[in-house]
């Protein structure tokens, strides 16, 4: 064997190494990137949610003011329902970084946050407005519940498609670790995950329920 | 990260290494690539040519093997017809009358190593040419594996082979592709010494060794393999010559393919079991060739059922998730699921699958495979490296559970 072939073994390792490891910084570089542009956004919801939460605290028990809450919180949540939604598509492309399950956990605070602003302000509110929480899995989950999860949250998309102005619709994950969600489910006997909770009342635990959602809208 | 991730980044790190290794093998020897050595002396050859039920294609294979440009003189053929049943023993038997070199070993059916060996035996030449009766060597190619016999230390010299029968359809035009590329990888291999197996249709080999590493084994489904492998174990050295062409006849249908295949699988297998001890030890065949075979082997598994799990599982997902949504009235697919951001990882698959399509039409265009590159080739390159390729791992599947069953049979 020639001398240069012998040699080949290990420059082709250097060559493979180098193309490799530009590849996992490319990636990692442009992983980042990609949350960091989704904290920008974060940053602004968080403002926007202690601003509300705030207004709401100032003016607790004026009711003059509910209609205004109630947009106020149904813009928000729609807001951070597809800045959220855009960080899911993120995390299932990133493999590289895990910057996107903590702000996932971010995400999940402020629509607990929202949630629990939504409960205090419909206490204090005429208008009717309706809250559809739904909890669900975020870690990778078994075939069967996947598709479950998958089926109902299409569902309550095309809900709040339908009902645009009468629902706030409030996605949390459940296995982020968030102590706060924790408090709540037990407050509310909210085990099984998934599930649709409406209006801090009706629960619905399986698919054969989703048609009778809407009976329990006001 | 998760291990699916890790999997997949050692599988694109060792496809990267083989790739490397390749394209820097043939930029360092491109010039060489079809280059042969010219002979010192004119050997005295004994071409054996085993048949069994050649009916089709023996005539024609003789033909080709006594119009071979090589002094007569020099020339012995012998014809195996290892118990046939068909008209083959007939068609020799006439063409002896018209070919004085032609001899016939007539004998009962012992299978193809036995044949060889029995061959042998009778044999005149310094080396033995090996030539499938269903294979076609050019004029020109047993003058051009001679002069590699020149190395005192050269047990075996194989040719490059070409589908003669590629214009049947596109199954035939597929593996056409398969062995260009396979041929050039040998060649290149040839460069480090590891030149793995010296094929059936056309290869040849010094008596003198072939004899004393025992012949061809007859325990094995793949003696040319086995043979190989037992000269490199000796410390004898095998080649190929790139520009020695000799054509022959692949299946045409599926079901003989994974048969011929499944064989093929076997007897890797078999070898590799059979030499397990020289793992990492005995020079280049230790070091590098038992190693680069048990190893492709395993990682063509281990990424088939890697993405048979990824897209089962996705399919799957897809087929209950269809279900659930029409028995209760939701949306089956919507917008918002469209997810238009793949992962950063896939780069590392769309650089390998572009460098190998380039890489690939390179390879066709040196070999002159077909005068220019038409849209029907590209697309034939193409399904070749995603479906053919992908698929492949399924006769593994089929030879490791014939091996596990101990069932040898052809």
């Amino acid at each position: 064997m020639a001398l240069g072939n012998k040699h080949i073994f290990w420059q082709a390792l250097i060559i493979a190494l180098v193309v490799f490891w530009t590849g996992l910084l490319l990636g990692t570089y442009f992983e980042r990137s990609r949350i960091d542009q989704i904290q920008k956004f974060y940053f602004d919801s968080e403002t926007e949610i202690f601003d509300l939460n705030l207004a709401s605290d100032i003016l607790g028990g004026v009711t003059d003011n509910c209609d205004l809450f109630i947009a106020r919180s149904i813009n928000f949540a729609d807001r951070i329902y597809f800045e959220a939604l855009k960080l899911e598509k993120y995390d299932d492309s990133n493999k590289l970084s895990e910057d996107a399950v903590s702000l996932h956990k971010r995400y999940d605070l402020l629509r607990i946050l929202l949630w629990k602003s939504t409960i205090d302000n419909k206490r204090n509110c005429v208008t009717k407005i309706n809250t559809v929480v739904y909890l669900y899995d975020y870690a990778d989950t078994p075939l069967n519940k996947k598709a479950i999860q998958q089926t109902m949250s299409n569902f309550l998309i095309n809900l709040k498609e339908e009902h645009k102005e009468k629902i706030i619709l409030i996605p949390i994950a459940v296995d982020t670790g968030v102590e706060s969600l924790d408090v709540l489910r037990s407050i509310y006997g909210l085990e099984e995950v998934p599930v649709i909770f409406i209006n801090e009342e009706a629960k619905i635990e399986s698919l054969d329920s989703l048609q009778s959602i809407e009976n329990f809208l006001e | 990260m998760e291990a699916i991730t890790v999997i997949y980044l050692v599988l694109m790190f060792i496809a990267l290494y083989m790739f490397s290794f390749f394209i820097m093998l043939t930029i360092r020897n491109r010039k060489e690539l079809f280059s042969y050595p010219q002979p010192k002396k004119i050997y005295s050859i004994t071409i054996l040519i085993p048949a069994y039920n050649e009916e089709e294609s023996i005539e024609d294979t003789i033909e080709h093997v006594i119009n071979l440009d090589y002094p007569k003189n020099k020339l012995e053929v012998i014809v195996i017809n290892d118990g046939s049943r068909d008209k083959t023993k007939n068609i020799i038997e006439k063409l002896r009358k018209k070919y004085s070199n032609l001899k016939l070993l007539d004998k009962e059916n012992s299978g193809k190593a036995d044949s060889l060996n029995q061959g042998i035996k009778i044999a005149r030449g310094e080396l033995i040419a090996v030539v499938d009766s269903d294979s076609f060597p050019s004029k020109e190619s047993l003058k051009k594996l001679t002069g590699y016999f020149d190395d005192e230390k050269m047990g075996a010299v194989t040719s490059f082979v070409t589908v003669r029968n590629k214009d049947n359809n596109f199954f035939a035009k597929i593996q056409s592709l398969e062995y260009v590329l396979l041929g050039w990888a040998r060649k290149l291999l040839d460069f480090v010494d590891s030149v793995y197996v010296t094929n059936g249709p056309l290869s040849l080999y010094r008596k003198k060794f072939v004899e004393e590493v025992g012949g061809f084994d007859r325990n094995t489904v793949t003696e040319d393999i086995d043979i190989t492998w037992n000269l490199l174990a000796h410390d004898y050295k095998t080649a190929m010559c790139l520009d020695a062409k000799v054509s022959t006849i692949t299946p045409n249908k599926i079901k003989p393919w994974f048969r011929q295949r499944t064989r093929w699988g076997l007897g890797g297998l078999q070898a590799i079991f059979k030499y397990k001890k020289m793992f990492l030890r005995k020079g280049m065949f230790g070091a590098f060739v038992l190693p680069f075979v048990s190893f492709s082997i395993i990682i063509s598994i281990i990424a088939f059922l890697f993405s048979s799990y990824i897209l089962l599982r996705s399919f799957l997902t897809r087929i209950l998730v269809t279900s659930y949504s029409v028995a209760n009235q939701a949306p089956l697919i919507i917008l918002q699921n469209i997810n238009l951001h793949p992962p950063v990882l896939l780069f590392y698959l769309i650089i390998l699958f572009s460098c190998s399509i380039v890489y690939y039409n390179f390879i066709l265009y040196e070999i002159e495979y077909e005068e220019k590159l038409t849209v029907k080739r590209f697309f034939n390159l193409v399904f070749y490296i995603i479906i053919y390729l992908s698929i492949y791992p399924i006769v593994w599947f089929n030879s490791i559970y014939r091996f596990a069953k101990k069932d040898y049979r052809w």
